[in-house]
């Protein structure tokens, strides 16, 4: 991606150069000025133009893109003179997934992440089997979580917030 | 790049150090495997190794790694032995100082999952 991100920047940027370039001697009437209406009227219709310029307008668009949407998807594991870990939130949400249902009276389990400055702010909705009292299952499942997040990745946890969704009165079979 | 006195200089090119970093890195246990990312097909028709970056300099470089991690590992434990065993490869193998390994975990890979879905074709 890198590269091909370069490539479609230098690109542009060689464009620009050249447009700015020929405004500026039209500006300054150092060009004549009559010809650029006329190139103009001349594109009317022109449909292989218009896919051209469409494309641009994607490239552009392409470009322009990652700096609006960076938002943070990874956190830091740990950083050592050798180098610096870190892991996606989708891996540490398939991990919290995956670890979840297998507390006892979790039916299934839904989770979202976000990173705060202190840790993982966990935030789970559940549909329960009350095998126990639901207080007992959702802080066993707290307790769960965070435990493992912590010992599998180092990363921290600051906070798991559970959310009892649904109340199951079977017990189905938790499918693995 | 090191210069062998008299005789000339030494370039490596980043491919190799790439394919170095990328063979050291799914050696070590609990590596599923390299992960690509959206436009690795793309990088890839440009020469890129997916899931590695390399960057050098004279005698440096400094390697991104992007992996997946087997279910059920510690993954500190994982990126570290990544880190060691990649340093150790490049060092050794084309004498530039790895200055910075960096590991990127982008997913986890369940072998569970596999199994289910063998069993259900039975």
């Amino acid at each position: 991606m890198d590269l091909f991100y370069r490539f479609v920047i230098f690109f542009m940027a060689v464009l620009i150069l050249f447009t700015s370039m020929l405004m500026t001697l039209y500006v300054f009437g150092l060009a004549n000025p009559d010809r650029l209406p006329n190139l103009i009227y001349g594109l009317q219709g022109r449909w292989e133009m218009g896919i051209l310029f469409l494309l641009l307008f994607v490239a552009g668009a392409w470009v322009i893109y990652p700096f609006f949407t960076k938002e943070k998807t990874t956190t830091a594991i740990n950083t050592t003179e050798i180098g610096s870990v870190d892991i996606t939130l989708n891996a540490l949400d398939s991990l919290i997934k995956n670890i979840a249902i297998e507390q006892e009276g979790v039916v299934s389990i839904n989770s979202t992440l976000n990173t705060t400055e202190t840790g993982l702010l966990i935030s789970l909705k559940t549909e329960i089997y009350p095998s126990m009292s639901i207080p007992q299952i959702t802080n066993s499942l707290q307790e769960l979580v965070k435990t493992y997040i912590e010992d599998t990745t180092g990363v921290s946890v600051t906070e798991v917030r559970v959310l009892v969704e649904k109340i199951s009165k079977v017990n189905e079979n938790k499918t693995k | 790049m090191a210069e062998n006195e008299g005789l000339g200089t030494i370039k490596i090119a980043n491919e190799v150090v790439a394919i170095i970093a990328s063979l050291a890195a799914s050696e070590i246990d609990g590596v599923s495997s390299m992960s690509g990312g959206v436009g690795s097909g793309i990088a890839e028709m440009f020469g890129q190794k997916k899931g590695v970056k390399v960057e050098t300099g004279e005698d440096e470089c400094v390697v991104d790694l992007s992996v997946i991690i087997e279910y059920g590992i510690s993954i500190p434990e994982v990126a570290e032995n990544i880190q060691k065993n990649v340093k150790e490869a490049i060092e050794s193998m084309t004498g530039l100082n790895a200055v910075e390994i960096n590991v990127h975990v982008q997913g986890v890979h369940f072998t569970n999952n596999e199994e289910y879905v063998e069993k259900s074709e039975l």
